[in-house]
Parts: C-alpha cells; structure tokens; sequence
C-alpha cells in the first residue's frame, strides 16, 4: 500500500470539510462556555490537548474505516499491517505536532504526558468503528463529548491535575493508547468482526433471511410508535413522569438501562446549566397546573397516543397518499417534517423544563442563569437550524443511515444552544417585542428554505434509484 | 484446423476432438507428416480447456493416429493402408449411428433404408 | 500439485439449520470446476468457508495448503475472490478502487487490468455508487483477477451481464487458465454458459456431495434413450431397473434417460421388456444437472 492509496482514502477536500466543521463547532462552544463561566483564559492544554487530537483522530479513523469495514479487508493480504502501518505515521507526526504546539504555549506540562494524551483521544474513536455493534460507537462519542466538555469548562483544573501527576496520567494514557490501537488492528480482532453478517458471496435465503433479522434487531432500537403502557398504572411521582415518556418513546425502562441515563444525565446536566433559576416561581406555577391537569404520566400517554392516531389519519387521506404529483408529495413530506420536529422539540422543552425544575427546588444554585424564556428562544433556533440543517442533507444527498437523524438533531441542538446563549447575553432587545419579531422570521426563513429544497428536491429526483440497497432509503 | 465444437450436444468436447481428427485424417486432408497445433494453440482457437486438448491428443496418440516427434510437436503418423482403411470404416460407423436410429423411429425397413443409401452414394446421372 | 481446496467431513451449522454435512471434497489442480447446486444447497457457504470467512462447525477445509480459517498474506495474494454482491468503498471511482486493491498486491498485472477495463466495457473514472448491478460485477471480477491468483473463486459472477459481457468473461477465463495455470471454481444457474469452459463438475444437494467427477465422464456416463416395443407389445409405464433414471412419452414411445449400464445389460433389458433402443443420445449439462440430484435421493 502505497502513500497515494493512503491520500486517497484520506479524502482530503472532504476531510478539510469536516475538520473546518468541527472546529468551529467547538470553537464556538467555547466561546459560550467563556461568556457563561467568565474564565477568559483559554489554554493551550485544552486546545492542542484535547480538541484537535479528537479532530484529527475522527478524520483519520474515517480513512481506516472504510477498509477495514469491507469483506474485502479480509482478503487483501496484510492490509491490516499496512493500514497499521500508514496510521501509526499519520497519528505519530499529529501527536508531535500537537506536543509541539503545547510545548510552545506551556511548557511546564511534562511532554511524554501530554503526548500520551494526545495518543489516546487521537485513537479513541477507533474502537467505535465496528458500526455493526451500534451501541459501541454512540458510548464513545458521548465518552468523547463528555471528556471535551470537562476540558473546555475546567481547562485550569485539568492543567494542575495533569502537573500533579505525571507519571500515572501519562502511563495510564499511554497504556490506553496501545490497548486501542492493538485492538482494533490485530487480526483476530478482525476476524471476530468481520463474521457479523457481511458475507461478500450472496447468501442462500435462509442466512439471507437470518442476516435481515439480526440487522433489524440491531437497527430498530427506536420503536416507531408509541406502544401502549400496559402494566400497572403509575404514580404522579417524578420517576413516573421521567420513566413513561420514556418508555413509550423508546420501549425501553430508563432506570435500569445503561445508555438512557447516560442521555438522561446529559440533558439533565446541560438543562441546569442553563436554564435552572433559585427562584423558580415560573416554573412552579408552569409545571404546577401541567401536573395537576395530568395527574398521572398514563394520561399524558393516553393524549399522546390519541394526539399521533390523530396524525397518522390524517396523512391517510387520499391527497396524501399516492398516486400523486410531484408537489404534492413536496408538501406531504415538508407537513410531515414540520409536524416531527414540532412533537421532537415539545418533548425536548418538557424534558427541559421538569428536570430544570427538578434540580432547582433540591440544590442551592448559586449562579442565575437564563431562565425559561431562553428556554423558548433556543427550541425556536433548534427548530430554525434543525430545518436548514436536514435541507443541506436532503440536497447535497448525504446518505441517511439509521443513525443520521439523531446526529442531525444532536448537532442542530449543539448549534441552537450556542447561537441561542450567545444571543441571550449580548442582544438585550431579545426580551422585546424586537426581539420575538426577530426569532419569527427567523423561523420563517429557515422553514421557507426547507420547503425550497424539498420542492426541488421532489421536482428533480429519480424515484428510482440504481443500487437501493447500497445508498440507503430515500428520505 | 477446422474443427467446430458444439458444447450443448451432450458429446463431450474432447470426444468431438478425437472424432474431427480421425476424419481429417482419413479422408486426407492431414497427410501423414503434418504438424498439429500445439495444446495452447488449439486450446485458443477453440475456446477450451487446454486440459481438454491435452485429453484428445493423448487419446490419438495412443491410439496410433498421431505420434510425438521431434520433441514436443504432434504429427500424424504413417499407417499402414489396412489400419487406414479399418479406421474409416470405423469413422463411417460411428456417423451412421445417426441415421440408423432415425430409420428405426420411423420404422423403414433395413431393405429400404440399404437402397436409399445406395441411391444417395451414387446419384443419378441427370 | 497440491490440491487448492480439500475438505473432510465438512460440517457447518447456523443455529438449527444444517447447511453442510460431512462434506469430504478434493479438487484437483488445474481444472476449471462447475459448482452446481439448487438454492440452498450450500455452494455459498462452501465457497465461505473456503475463504476463511466462515469457520467449519466440524471437519476441516483447507485452501491452498492451509486450514481456511488461518489463511495469511502468501495464500491471499494467490487467491482471487469474484464475489456476486462486490462490497466496494462506494466514494471511490473504479480508477481509485482498482488502484486501492493494486498496492496490496506485489504481481499485479496493470496490463490485464486495462485489458479487461476495455473488453469489458468499464470506464475506470466513474464513480462507484453510480454504476448498474451489471458493471459492479465486473468491477468485481477485474479486482478478483488481476493479480494471477492460483486459485480463483467465482459465485455467480455472470448473473448480471449482458450476453456479448458474458462471452468476454468466458473467454477471458480460459486465457487465464492457460496464462496463470491456476484453478477456477465457479458457481452458477447459467449452466448452458458455463458448461463451455469448466472441466469438471462438482454437485452440492442439501448441504451434501451428489457428485465430483470430471465432465468428460459425466457427459459419458449417461444418455437419452429412444426406446420402442417391439412389434405387438406395449411399453410398461414404468422400468424397474435402478439405472432408468428418468422416463417420459407413452406405451408405444418412450424417451428414457439412463446412467449406461454394460452391454450385456442392455441385451437383458431389451429382452425382458421386449422393448428396441433405436436411438442414444448423450445429454448436456442442462439436462444432467436433474439427473445428478436425484440419482443421489435415489440412492439414499
């Protein structure tokens, strides 16, 4: 294997793409963090330690994917020594590159840790690329945000943690690193991978069909519509209210399972962040009448379940289903995303505002912070960038995979919450009636866009596509 | 060389070989001395196995219809008239498997079919 | 030589279905194999296993002189792999993938490549996600090929392509038999295309071997038979003898097909069914490849 093949699988106008994505989307992030936390001092740990060893690590791991995930890869003699090989060097000179950039800044931090660092979260999106076992990737992502988050938010802490202790820092990390790296290259591993069904010949149809049911049960972990609460009715206690939600939407118990909570913290954490207030009088009075309408989460389902048969009819009307035009099926397919990221943002801003309200009455907190009316200017930019977000996929064809949906609507949130506190504490007007105007046609906008996209999209596609089973679903 | 191979009539190619070459053989148009292409050659030209050729030729040259000269190559071999002679009766045989058969479907009788025969060697004069 | 693929009793089990047993298969060297089967009969999972990519649930195979789940890099750069769904890096052109798969191999051979590219029609700066079913197999032959592998494994490689890509192919494939004096296994329904190229047969039947033997002495083996009653009598409506294999027409024509038995048989069959063989007829592939599975239930 050669270096032109490696540039190649580098994909370098693309990987430049994602490199200059990701960090503005951090770079932005911390500038919220510093309005938010008051700490002006970025430092050169946080940045050249922790951000761009995960950047670089994500573009490189996307060249070492595509082989190794291919039946092929089993094959082609050696490819896993070479590939090995080719990303040892890449991630080598990246590490030094990194090092050299803190050694410059800062030079009190030992290097072999610091490097050991940098080896590890270069890497530590490699054993998340067996995509077959989907669970795997999504912990490291979360492992990996988790880890950036700490940085950006505690830089100072992480520097002095790291000046007082050294060796086991950067052993542990250095150990972490191999661990990593020879588990995702050595053979066995590959082999042990490579047997989940992607056989290379076509099966017969029983392992066909044994392939189809054992990628359904991993895919179809989001039960499409919500399912009936049918054991003993629950109380009006906030587990209740926290766990049926949740198991209508997902099927799954949120206590008792390992990555809804992980979700559930994450929300959790960022919602009193932002948005938990010591004087939580709005919220009292909000969530007071919302829980004494309800009594009890089975009715909220009971709603819900009406309120989506309710929809499901009325998209079964004959002007909705086919045969139809072409714009008419346009304005299906936008009805459709409208009515989804309406019932994905009201589940999002209830979530908000009860698990806000949850730790404002049990912690003192000392620190004010946006309150819940910020809460409504940030689900309008999630539904604003949301929208022109899933416009940019539908038009630039970016192929939808099970997972593409949920990352579409991670980053729109990431984004909305940004733009939405950057707003929130340098535009005073926003309170105004200027400011509801604003956030009005900015909604307007992103939605008139959307639709544009969809209707050209609609006006010029091929309904039938050459390989459907290689580029996906259409949208 | 002409020979024509036909892979869908159940007779297997190298048979279909083996048969083409005695009758060129007999009938003279591969004189005794004549060099045959070699397994790679005749392999190309017919889209075959060279296996399949190898086969053949191993299977004449036991059989007496060619011998290895001068290293590697094929030739025809010299035979004795009489050997020649029973070799084309036994090519005619084989080729009048056919046409016996197809007079047994259709029930002419072997006095009938013996007279056509005749009649078809040696037409008519106009 | 050594045998480019043996087997011994070869077992391989998904959960309760058994899709080969006891399979024990030798292929000689150098021969272009039909690996015929109907649907289900475990061609797939033999040519699987073959590769290393399944593991034997007992029994052993082994390829190229070694156990198939240990294959390393001095087998795999002799072994070529035509895959029938070709799974490819769909961002990549042909030009890129064909380049990608070259770098691995140390005899690549840039002049067959482009050979093939032109005979087969391929334009090698189209990009991979945009090509018909029909020009993805040939991507995935040209990758199987050019490397002059000793043993080439080939599952339905032909489905897709148009009758003029399917000559190529088979011509092509004898080339490479005589250039790179390897062996082919090629699994396929187009029997009446690949009975011009392969040499010897191998039949799967549920998971088991119905037959492997050269095609030659297939071809020999059995024949369609003309038979007729001798004047006054009929034809019974069935023939009792184990080599009758097979029987159609009425009481006073029949055509029979027939694994050939001695002639002295022949003479005692005519006799005790006072019936006339007017006419042999040798039988192809097509024609066989019934035969061959149900002599084996028959015999069972």
């Amino acid at each position: 294997m050669n270096w032109r093949v490696y540039l190649t699988l580098l994909r370098p106008w693309h990987s430049a793409q994602m490199v200059g994505l990701l960090f503005m989307l951090f770079f932005g992030l911390r500038m919220v963090v510093i309005n938010l936390l008051g700490n002006t001092e970025g430092n050169a740990l946080a940045g050249w330690g922790f951000v761009m060893p995960v950047i670089f690590g994500f573009v490189l791991t996307d060249a070492v994917r595509a082989p190794m995930h291919h039946p092929f890869g089993m094959f082609l003699p050696d490819l896993r020594r070479h590939l090995a090989r080719w990303h040892l060097g890449t991630m080598g000179t990246l590490t030094l590159l990194c090092t050299g950039m803190i050694w410059k800044y800062d030079s009190a931090l030992p290097p072999l840790t610091v490097a050991g660092i940098v080896a590890v979260l270069n890497l530590i999106l490699l054993p998340g690329i067996w995509q077959v076992i989907g669970r795997v990737s999504q912990l490291f992502v979360l492992l990996v945000l988790g880890i950036l988050t700490i940085a950006m938010v505690f830089p100072e802490e992480l520097r002095l943690s790291i000046l007082a202790h050294p060796w086991s820092i950067g052993l542990g990390a250095w150990a972490l690193a191999w661990f990593f790296f020879h588990g995702v290259f050595s053979c066995r591993s590959g082999k042990r991978n490579a047997q989940i069904p992607y056989l290379p010949f076509i099966s017969s149809s029983i392992s066909t069909r044994k392939k189809a049911e054992k990628s359904e049960g991993r895919t179809s972990s989001k039960v499409k519509h919500p399912s009936p609460w049918t054991t003993t009715p629950s109380d009006g206690s906030l587990r209740a209210w926290l766990d049926v939600p949740h198991y209508v939407l997902t099927g799954k118990n949120l206590i008792g399972s390992f990555m809804p909570l992980l979700r559930l913290c994450v929300l959790g954490g960022l919602s009193a962040i932002l948005f938990a207030q010591n004087d939580s009088g709005e919220i009292d009075r909000v969530l007071y009448r919302f829980v004494w309408f309800y009594q009890k989460p089975d009715n909220l389902i009971f709603w819900i379940v009406i309120l989506n048969s309710i929809r499901t009819t009325g998209f079964l009307q004959p002007s909705c289903v086919y045969p139809i035009s072409r714009a008419q099926q346009a304005k299906v397919h936008y009805l459709n995303f409208v009515i989804g990221m309406i019932v994905k943002i009201t589940a999002i801003g209830t979530t908000f505002v009860l698990v806000a309200w949850f730790v404002a009455n049990r912690h003192d907190w000392p620190r004010p912070m946006l309150g819940v009316v910020n809460l409504f200017q940030m689900l309008a930019w999630l539904f604003a960038v949301g929208s022109l977000l899933q416009g940019i996929s539908l038009r630039y064809k970016i192929r939808q995979n099970t997972n593409a949906q949920s990352i579409l609507l991670v980053l729109a949130f990431i984004c909305a919450v940004i733009f939405s506190v950057f707003v929130a504490t340098h535009l005073t007007f926003i309170f105004s009636l200027t400011g509801v105007a604003c956030l009005v046609v900015l909604i307007a906008t992103s939605q008139y866009v959307y639709y544009a996209v969809v209707r050209r999209y609609f006006r010029k596609m091929d309904f039938i596509m050459l390989n459907p089973s290689r580029s996906g679903s259409a949208p | 060389m002409l020979l024509v191979i036909n892979h869908h009539c159940g007779v297997p190619a190298y048979r279909q070989i083996v048969d083409q070459i005695r009758l060129l053989v007999a009938s003279g148009s591969l004189k005794p001395g004549d060099e045959l292409p070699s397994t790679r050659a005749l392999s190309e030209e017919l889209s075959l196995n060279p296996m399949t050729i190898s086969k053949a030729y191993s299977l004449l040259e036991h059989d007496g219809v060619l011998e290895r000269r001068r290293g590697q190559t094929l030739t025809v071999k010299a035979r004795h008239a009489d050997d020649t002679q029973a070799s084309k009766i036994e090519q005619l045989r084989r080729s009048l498997a056919g046409p016996v058969g197809i007079a047994r479907q259709l029930g002419i009788s072997p006095t009938e079919a013996t007279r056509l025969f005749r009649e078809m060697l040696n037409p008519p004069k106009p | 030589m050594t045998s480019p693929l043996v087997t011994y009793q070869l077992n391989k089990t998904f959960g309760a279905h058994q899709a080969l047993g006891a399979l024990t298969l030798e292929i000689p060297f150098g021969r272009v194999v039909g690996l015929i089967g109907r649907n289900g009969s475990g061609k797939t999972t033999l040519l699987n296993l073959a590769c290393g990519l399944l593991l034997p649930t007992l029994g052993t195979c082994s390829t190229l002189g070694r156990p198939s789940g240990e294959l390393a890099a001095p087998e795999l750069s002799v072994l070529g792999i035509v895959a029938q769904a070709g799974q490819f890096i769909n961002w990549m052109t042909v030009a890129q993938q064909l380049q990608f798969h070259a770098s691995f191999y140390k005899n690549w051979d840039q002049p067959r490549e482009q050979r093939l590219l032109d005979e087969l029609d391929l334009n090698p700066a189209r990009k991979i996600d945009e090509l018909s079913p029909g020009d993805l197999q040939k991507l995935g032959i040209i990758l199987g090929v050019c490397h002059h592998p000793k043993l080439l494994l080939l599952d339905e490689p032909m489905s897709a392509l148009d009758p003029i890509a399917r000559q190529s192919l088979l011509k092509f494939l004898l080339d490479l038999v005589r250039e790179d004096e390897g062996t082919i296994i090629i699994s396929s329904h187009l029997l009446s295309d690949v009975e011009k190229i392969i040499d010897w047969v191998v039949c799967l039947d549920r998971g088991e071997l119905a037959v492997s033997a050269p095609y030659d002495e297939l071809q020999e083996r059995y024949a369609e038979w003309i038979v007729t009653p001798a004047s006054g009598s009929e034809l019974p409506r069935k023939f009792a003898e184990p080599w009758v294999l097979a029987r159609e027409g009425d009481s006073r024509r029949a055509r029979l097909q027939v694994r050939l038995p001695s002639s002295e048989t022949i003479a005692q069959f005519s006799a005790q069914h006072s019936a006339n063989v007017i006419d042999s007829r040798p039988l192809n592939l097509e024609q066989l490849f019934p035969l061959l599975i149900n002599e084996r239930s028959l015999a069972q």
